[in-house]
C-alpha cells in the first residue's frame, strides 16, 4: 500500500524566532534522510509531523488534514531516549505494545521479533539501567518499529553506536521499509548515503533540496579538487573541505565557485556542502 | 479494540508503572502504616486520651494528604522529566486516567488504617473525607504544575510548602469549627477539578 505525507507551507515559530519557513515536501514509500546542521529545524519538522507542536500550514497523511497523527500508525525515536531505567526490556515493549493498542494475544511475537530485530533478545530480562548507551538506542529503534507503523520518524538514530551497531541499523531499516515511509533526521552525511533512497537538505528552517543522492551529487560536479598548501588563496574557492597528507605534503580538498578542469570525483557530502554554502 | 481489551491494557499499564517505581512504592505504607501509628504511640505514653486524639488529628493531616501524591509524581516523571519523554506524549493521549486510578489506589489502601483509627481513637469518619478531599486538591495540583513546568520537582515543592501551611490553618479551623463541616472538602474537591481540568490543557498544548 502506497503511503504519502504531503507537507504543504509547514511554518513554525518559537516567540519570535522562525523556526521553520515554508516547508513543502512529499513523502512517500521508502526512506528518506533528512540532512542538515544543528539548528536547521530537522527535529522541529518531525515533532510537527508528529503532532508534538502545532504549525502553521498543512501536513496531509494518505489524503486526510491532520494536525496528530494517529498513534497508532506511527513510530518515533527522539534525539534522546532512555525511559524507564527500572524496567527490564520486556516490560518497557510491553509497556509500548499497550501504548500502540496492539492485542495482547499478539505482543509477546511483536516484542520478540523487534528485539531479534535489533539483536536484544538476549537482554530482554535486563532491566534498561544496565544496558549500555548503545543497546538503549536499539531498544528505543525497536519501540519505533512495534505495531503497524506507516511512518517511522528517526531522529539521529546513529547517535551512540559503533560502527558495526551502526551498520546493522542501516541494515534494519532498509528490511524495513517496505509499505512504510522511514524518515531519518541525521547530520552524518554517510548514514544517509548509505540507507537512504532520498535526501532532503535544510538549513534555517528552509528546505534547500529534495531528490535523490544522484541528484545532490551532481551540485557538485566538476567543482571538486585538490590544492596544494601555497594555492588556498584562490579567490574562487567556495569551501575547504579537509586536508590530508599527499606524497608527503599538505593537500587540501576543496569545492570550487565554478566547475574546474581535471576536477576530482564527488560525492554526496561535497554536494551538501555546496548548497549549505551557497545558501 | 473492545471495551475490556482496552481495560487489560490500561491495569498492566499500571501494574507496569507499580513495578517501575521499584522500593518507592512503599514510602506512603511505611509512613501511613508505622511511621505515623508508632509516633502516635510513643505519644500515648505521655498524653491522655483526648489530647492523643488531636495529636492523631495534626499528625494525619500533616502526612495522609502528601502522601497521597507520592506515586503521582512518580507516574509522572517519566513524561515530564524522562529521557525521550515526548515519544510517550505522541502515543500517550492523557495520563489523568492513571493519576486518578492511583489515587483511588491510595484512598483505598489507607482503609485499614482509617478503620483502626475509628475504632481504637473513636475518630469520626467525616475527618477522613476531609483529608481525602484535600489529597484529591493536591492530586489535581500536582497534575497541573507537573504539565505546567515540565517538571514534577518543580511541582512538588509548591505542594509540600502549602501542606505545612494547610497543616496548622486547617487544625486552626477545625478548633473553630464544626469536625463535620463539608466546607472546607467542598472547597478542595472545586479547586482540585479546576486545577486538573488546567493540567489536561496545558498536556494538550506542549
Amino acid at each position: 500500500m502506497e503511503n504519502q505525507i504531503e507537507i504543504k507551507n509547514l511554518s513554525k515559530r518559537f516567540r519570535q524566532k522562525r523556526v521553520l519557513e515554508g516547508i513543502n515536501c512529499i513523502f512517500k514509500n521508502g526512506i528518506y534522510g533528512i540532512l542538515g546542521p544543528n539548528g536547521a529545524g530537522k527535529t522541529t519538522m518531525m515533532r510537527c509531523i508528529t503532532g508534538l507542536y502545532s504549525f502553521q500550514g498543512t501536513i496531509e497523511m494518505n489524503g486526510k488534514k491532520i494536525k496528530k497523527t494517529p498513534q497508532t500508525e506511527i513510530g518515533y525515536l527522539p534525539q534522546k531516549f532512555g525511559l524507564f531505567p527500572e524496567l527490564t526490556v520486556w516490560e518497557m515493549m510491553t509497556y509500548f505494545c499497550n501504548l500502540k493498542k496492539i492485542p495482547k494475544a499478539d505482543q509477546y511475537q511483536v516484542i520478540e521479533d523487534a528485539l531479534h530485530m535489533v539483536n536484544l533478545i538476549s537482554q530482554k530480562k535486563t532491566k534498561i539501567s544496565k544496558l549500555s548507551g548503545g543497546m538503549v538506542r536499539r531498544l528505543g529503534i525497536a519501540q519505533a518499529f512495534l505495531g503497524n507503523t506507516k511512518v517511522i520518524l528517526l531522529d539521529e538514530p546513529t547517535a551512540g553506536l559503533d560502527p558495526e551497531e551502526r551498520i546493522r541499523f542501516k541494515n534494519i531499516i532498509s528490511n524495513m521499509s517496505k509499505d512504510r515511509i522511514i524518515i531519518v533526521s541525521t547530520h552524518i552525511v554517510e548514514d544517509v548515503e548509505a540507507c537512504c533512497d532520498h535526501i532532503m537538505v535544510m538549513n534555517r528552517g528552509k528546505k534547500l533540496f529534495m531528490g535523490t543522492n544522484e541528484k545532490l551529487i551532481e551540485y557538485a560536479d566538476g567543482r571538486i579538487t585538490e590544492l596544494k598548501a601555497g594555492d588556498l588563496t584562490q579567490e574562487d574557492i567556495l569551501f575547504v573541505e579537509k586536508s590530508y597528507l599527499q606524497d608527503g605534503e599538505k593537500t587540501y580538498r576543496v569545492i570550487m565557485k565554478h566547475p574546474v578542469e581535471a576536477a576530482a570525483k564527488s560525492n554526496v557530502e561535497d554536494g551538501y556542502l555546496c548548497l549549505l554554502k551557497e545558501h | 479494540m473492545s471495551f475490556e481489551g482496552a481495560l487489560k491494557n490500561k491495569m498492566t499499564r499500571i501494574l507496569i508503572q507499580w513495578r517501575g517505581m521499584k522500593w518507592l512504592r512503599y514510602i506512603p505504607f511505611l509512613v501511613n502504616y508505622f511511621i505515623l501509628p508508632g509516633t502516635l504511640y510513643a505519644f500515648s505514653k505521655f498524653v491522655d486520651n483526648y489530647e492523643l486524639e488531636n495529636y492523631f488529628v495534626q499528625l494525619s493531616f500533616l502526612f495522609i494528604p502528601i502522601m497521597s501524591i507520592w506515586w503521582i509524581v512518580l507516574i509522572l516523571h517519566e513524561y515530564t522529566e524522562g529521557k525521550g519523554s515526548e515519544v510517550l506524549w505522541i502515543y500517550e493521549k492523557g495520563k489523568l486516567t492513571d493519576v486518578l486510578i492511583f489515587l483511588a489506589m491510595y484512598i483505598l489502601s489507607l482503609i485499614p488504617f482509617m478503620l483502626c483509627a475509628m475504632n481504637v481513637l473513636m475518630v469520626d469518619i467525616a475527618l477522613f473525607g476531609q483529608m481525602f478531599a484535600q489529597s484529591f486538591f493536591y492530586a489535581g495540583t500536582i497534575y497541573m504544575l507537573a504539565f505546567m513546568f515540565h517538571s514534577v520537582t518543580a511541582a512538588f515543592i509548591p505542594v509540600f510548602a502549602y501542606n505545612l501551611y494547610a497543616y496548622d490553618r486547617i487544625y486552626q479551623l477545625l478548633e473553630k469549627a464544626n469536625i463535620n463541616s463539608i466546607q472546607s472538602s467542598g472547597y478542595y474537591l472545586f479547586i482540585g477539578i479546576i486545577f486538573f481540568g488546567i493540567g489536561i490543557t496545558y498536556h494538550k498544548n506542549l
